[in-house]
């Protein structure tokens, strides 16, 4: 059926949609479930499926309950089920339900992964089975040699276990086509066990990059560290492992609350926030997408849904979620700021017009003053830039961030000398910068401190090397002094990553379009790793495996 | 049937029996020992019901033989006198250890006025008594000495924290519990009551005593470094991690980090858990720590730590690195991953089949009475695991073989180990929650040698306790430290038993007294027990 090969292509919310009209109104309806027929056993499969792809936890578990007693004998309800289980952190019954699945068709893969999966626990009810979730994964495997997650899932098995040079084999073998924060730990475990701290540390350095909420990692890194004598390092690595835990003990009970009542709007948009900052981001999109749909009257989750989008710098799907947001509350403030945000460069009129409006409407909102802020920079009214980013700081004095805001305005100014030490103080306090470092250059060149100006436009280029106007401003910089030799290298430089940033930016669109096509997923990532953004090109390919490896 | 055969037969089936015998035999029936423990409980679910309790072994007497001093909750603790032979004689009221003792926790013995009696210390949910041993005859000294406080106390160690001599304590203190308690946990359903989880419960601030002489001693939290440190905590472990003849300090703390207090050598202390990496399990997780066991199971010469912990959280074995580093090593171990099925209390390191490789028993039993009915795939009254060290750094399940006594299920918490009949092989007596405590003789006949040591300090506490004592015989070095406290709420032989395995000779016996004296002895014969005193 359509919703069925919907499913297939991974088209889940157009699976979700074929099927709810039909489903919705009989899940809360006593009677339907008296009068249901076992044919209908199928579509509520699929409807399941569909809801467990898109986070619909709680329809996904009433559906699944109906399914499994129209039809017991269905392996796919219960395996269904069983990860939907796991969502709400039943882990008794979503072994369970993946021990019956694989009872009932011991020869699909898919039942097999899902009970060595689980067999891992995780949580305080239901106790991990290694040797379970060993026998489980290894069946997978013979049936699937290339299933990726099952070799991840093996590795993990092993790690866990005891048996780490197994399992570091086959995490190395993974790590060599894709990337994973998780598998990065995982290896970095078995790394520390055999005491190679310094590979163990790379592991977790590139492990917090992809996660920077990932407690393991900043712990062991911390470990790592001090094992090395890299003791400010490790100091560090101590401080990110306390910020993370916190993050952890909060969203553990927004991720509980949310999964046991998923029709909770504001439960999935906490944790939509936190997804993002756990650097989930596909996670987050998916469930804003799912509130979009479902909530069609609140603006909300199609406002983060733009600032997603925006933070991809996919300006044209920013300005459709924004607009949406704006036809459900034309002056919610937030969305008045995410459109301004997304049609900077490409309407600047209309982009001021809106960021003047969010502050007429929440004139105590900084955000609003931010955002006009950049719209009057852009736009050469320097001393009005200032004046907003004044407010801004006043409303939220402890934002380092806007230390370096009110700078870059100063230096729009021409005021040099005022410029540099806010700069400075907030590069000091927040690390590099590119946007920072490429204006305290200039404002270096203005104080005819040319070779300062210099190291920082290099530096600004090495934070973000597709950043342009830091390559456009050093060359002429380097030409003010007759270097033309390297000004006509870097601009070659420039010309080059321009090049790239277009195809780059296609990739991205495409992936944004299909994240399950993992194929952009590793395309895009050799190009970052040869644009010099290794970083990027992890995050890509962590996503992508995210993505693709759902049930 | 042929002769031949049925003689082959014969031996087939002896020898089969000689290797199926179990090494520890439950002999609790005709010990004498007939102790039932009580929390009270009455469905209320008081938090406090779910902690205790322990045991001791001192040779309250002086006669040379291990007497049994078994903690209970609600009723009376009692003392069972040693008679030789594993039998025992309840000796409560003679003694002076009966009466009102309060809700009792754990129990440790040290000689804290260097008299050459060990006195007692008994932890409770309650203010902590202190008995002093005027020659087997126990009196209540804790208000004179200065000690107990109205706080929750479950572990505590004794140990020379300054050199000057005389044993100092520390107690560790758990949580803020209202009696009965207030706070009221349910299960999803909302009708069955539960006990609550230990988050519920405000941390509370553990206590350093100095020992001033005399039996008196003097709270020193504060100045010693050691205030300021509120967590909730249950296991101390008392041993030089570093081998600078100062003795630390590491504390179980539940679902808190674990702290491990380097001395300073100077009477203060600092906290460097998580920079030697026994904070937390290596997943960055601060577990649910209750016992501490210190020794050196794999003979590299440095003490190693183990903790126990919650059913799905592996017990942890740190393995002391010599530089100040501890590496997690539990899942390599194999101690982790077949700890998670059970709650772990009280443990220790010992040698039960002298084969020269510490082993491991480890208590378990579940908090929660009703644990059943909240997780299917758990129990309250859980089996207790002997763990053989394997000598590879693996440890592996001996249970059904060596003593399947333990393989029934109970509520076990604290455990003691020691030579209760001097015949060279350590036994073991465990409490159980609600139920009776157990005596395990080690029946031995492995044909392994040992060598036991009783140090008595002169100028270092009497007890000898912080002396680190290395045997060497042929390619064997085994260390070990003098310890007064440890396992979770109990305490342990005195002695040391080393297990020597088919070495037949010692070669030296090395002993690094805390007051800095290092004494080499040689020529000392095998297969008993020597009284090293120090400077003689």
């Amino acid at each position: 059926m359509q919703a069925a090969r919907a499913l297939e292509l991974r088209r889940d919310q157009e699976a979700y949609q074929l099927l709810a009209p039909a489903i919705l109104p009989t899940l809360a309806d006593t009677t339907a479930a008296r009068t249901a027929q076992p044919h209908e056993a199928r579509g509520l499969v699929i409807f399941a499926h569909a809801c467990l792809r898109t986070m619909r936890t709680t329809k996904g578990v009433q559906a699944t309950t109906r399914a499994i007693a129209l039809d017991p004998k269905d392996p796919e309800a219960r395996w269904v089920r069983a990860y939907l289980d796991q969502r709400r952190f039943r882990n008794v019954a979503a072994i369970a339900s993946a021990k019956e699945a694989v009872r009932l068709a011991p020869g699909d893969p898919r039942y097999q992964l899902a009970l060595g999966e689980l067999s891992l626990g995780g949580g305080m009810v239901g106790t991990p089975d290694f040797a379970q979730a060993e026998t489980a994964l290894r069946e997978v495997l013979r049936l699937q040699p290339e299933n990726g997650r099952a070799r991840f899932l093996l590795g993990k098995t092993l790690v866990l276990s005891g048996k780490h040079a197994l399992g570091e084999a086959l995490l190395d073998s993974l790590l060599t086509e894709d990337e994973s924060a998780e598998a990065r730990t995982l290896r970095g475990l078995a790394r520390m066990r055999k005491r190679d701290f310094a590979g163990a540390a790379e592991d977790f350095h590139r492990a917090t990059l992809l996660d920077p909420t990932d407690s393991m990692a900043w712990f062991n890194a911390s470990l790592a560290f001090e094992r090395q004598g890299k003791t400010d390092d490790a100091a560090a690595a101590r401080a990110e492992f306390e910020r993370s835990q916190q993050f952890g003990e909060a969203l553990h009970p927004i991720e509980v609350a949310y999964h046991s009542n998923s029709e909770n709007l504001d439960a999935g948009l906490e944790l939509a926030t936190q997804l993002r900052r756990a650097g989930h981001l596909h996670q987050a999109r998916i469930l804003l997408e799912t509130w979009a749909l479902d909530r069609p009257d609140d603006p909300r989750a199609s406002i983060f849904l733009s600032e997603i989008a925006a933070d991809e710098g996919l300006l044209e799907p920013a300005q459709k979620a924004a607009r949406r947001a704006l036809e459900i509350a034309p002056d919610h403030p937030r969305a008045l700021v995410a459109l301004s945000n997304a049609l900077a460069s490409s309407d600047a009129q209309q982009a001021v017009s809106l960021a003047r409006r969010a502050v007429e409407v929440a004139p105590r909102a900084a955000p609003a003053h931010v955002a006009l802020a950049r719209r009057l920079l852009d736009s050469g009214d320097a001393g009005g830039a200032l004046r907003e980013f004044q407010l801004a700081r006043q409303l939220v004095p402890d934002d380092e961030s806007l230390l370096g805001s009110a700078g870059v305005a100063m230096v729009h100014a021409g005021a040099w000398e005022d410029a540099e030490p806010l700069l400075s103080a907030a590069i000091a306090k927040e690390g590099p910068h590119s946007e920072w470092l490429l204006y305290r250059g200039l404002a270096r060149e203005g104080m005819n401190n040319t070779e300062k100006a210099i190291e920082d436009l290099r530096s600004a280029i090495e934070v973000d090397p597709a950043g342009m106007r830091a390559y456009e401003e050093l060359a002429r910089v380097l030409r003010s002094t007759n270097r033309n030799a390297q000004a006509d290298s870097v601009q070659r430089e420039a010309a080059k990553i321009a090049k790239s940033e277009e195809e780059i930016h296609k990739l991205k669109q495409m992936l944004w379009e299909d994240p399950y096509n993992d194929k952009p997923a590793h395309h895009l990532a050799k190009l970052l790793r040869e644009e010099r953004r290794p970083d990027e090109a992890s995050r890509v390919l962590a996503a992508s495996l995210e993505a693709v490896q759902e049930p | 049937m042929k002769r031949s055969m049925r003689l082959a037969l014969v031996l087939w089936f002896a020898v089969g029996a000689a290797q199926a015998a179990p090494r520890f035999r439950d002999v609790t029936a005709s010990s004498g020992i007939d102790f039932l423990h009580s929390n009270g409980a009455d469905g209320h679910k008081n938090y406090y019901e779910v902690m205790g309790s322990g045991a001791c072994l001192l040779d309250a007497d002086g006669d040379g033989l291990l007497d049994v001093y078994l903690v209970t909750c609600v009723g009376s603790n009692k003392l069972y006198r040693n008679l030789g032979g594993l039998r025992f004689a309840d000796v409560t009221q003679k003694s002076g250890t009966g009466g009102n003792t309060g809700y009792g926790m754990g129990a440790f013995a040290a000689d804290i006025d260097n008299d050459g009696d060990p006195d007692l210390l008994v932890t409770n949910f309650g203010p902590e008594r202190l008995y002093l041993n005027q020659g087997g005859v126990f009196r209540e000294i804790s208000k004179q000495a200065g000690v107990g406080d109205p706080l929750w106390s479950c572990g505590a160690t004794f140990f020379d924290a300054n050199h000057d001599g005389l044993l100092d304590l520390y107690v560790v203190n758990y949580v803020h519990v209202a009696r009965p308690d207030t706070v009221v946990c349910k299960g999803e359903s909302g009708k069955l009551r539960l006990y609550c989880p230990p988050k519920r419960y405000p941390r509370a601030q553990s206590t350093y005593y100095e020992n001033r002489g005399g039996a008196r001693f003097r709270e020193a939290t504060k100045s010693a470094g050691l205030s300021g440190f509120e967590a909730r905590g249950l296991g101390v472990g008392a041993f030089d991690y570093n081998r600078d003849g100062w003795t630390d300090l590491y504390v179980a703390n539940d679902l808190d980090p674990n702290w491990l207090f380097k001395n300073k050598g100077n009477g203060t202390f600092e906290e460097v858990g998580m920079l030697a990496g026994v904070s937390h399990s290596e997943t960055g997780v601060a577990l649910s720590g209750m016992g501490v066991a210190a020794s050196d199971y794999d003979n590299d010469g440095w003490i190693d730590l183990f903790v126990t912990n919650y059913v799905n959280e592996p017990n942890t074995l740190f393995h002391n690195e010599g530089d100040g580093f501890f590496l997690d090593v539990s899942a390599a171990s194999k101690l982790g991953p077949m700890s998670l099925p059970w709650v772990g209390w009280g443990t220790d390191f010992f040698d039960y089949d002298l084969d020269g490789f510490d082993d491991l028993l480890v208590a378990n039993g579940h908090t929660e009475s009703d644990a059943e009915r909240v997780d299917p795939t758990t129990t309250y009254k859980q089996r207790a695991c002997l763990c053989r060290n394997r000598g590879d750094g693996t440890f592996e399940d001996t249970t059904s073989n060596d003593a399947p006594a333990l393989s029934t299920p109970r509520a076990g918490r604290g455990v003691a180990f020691g030579d209760l009949d001097n015949d060279g092989d350590p036994d073991v007596v465990l409490v159980n929650q609600n139920d009776r405590a157990i005596v395990l003789e080690n029946a031995g006949g492995t044909g392994n040698h040992w060598i036991g040591i009783r140090t008595r300090g002169t100028k270092s506490n009497r007890d000898g306790v912080g002396a680190r004592v290395e045997v060497h015989a042929g390619k064997l070095h085994r260390v070990r430290e003098v310890q007064a406290g440890g396992s979770y709420l109990s305490g342990n032989d005195p002695r040391i038993l080393l297990g020597l395995g088919r070495s037949a000779s010692v070669d030296s016996v090395v002993i690094a007294w805390p007051s800095g004296l290092k004494e080499t002895h040689k020529g000392l014969a095998v297969d008993r027990y020597h009284l090293l005193t120090e400077g003689r």
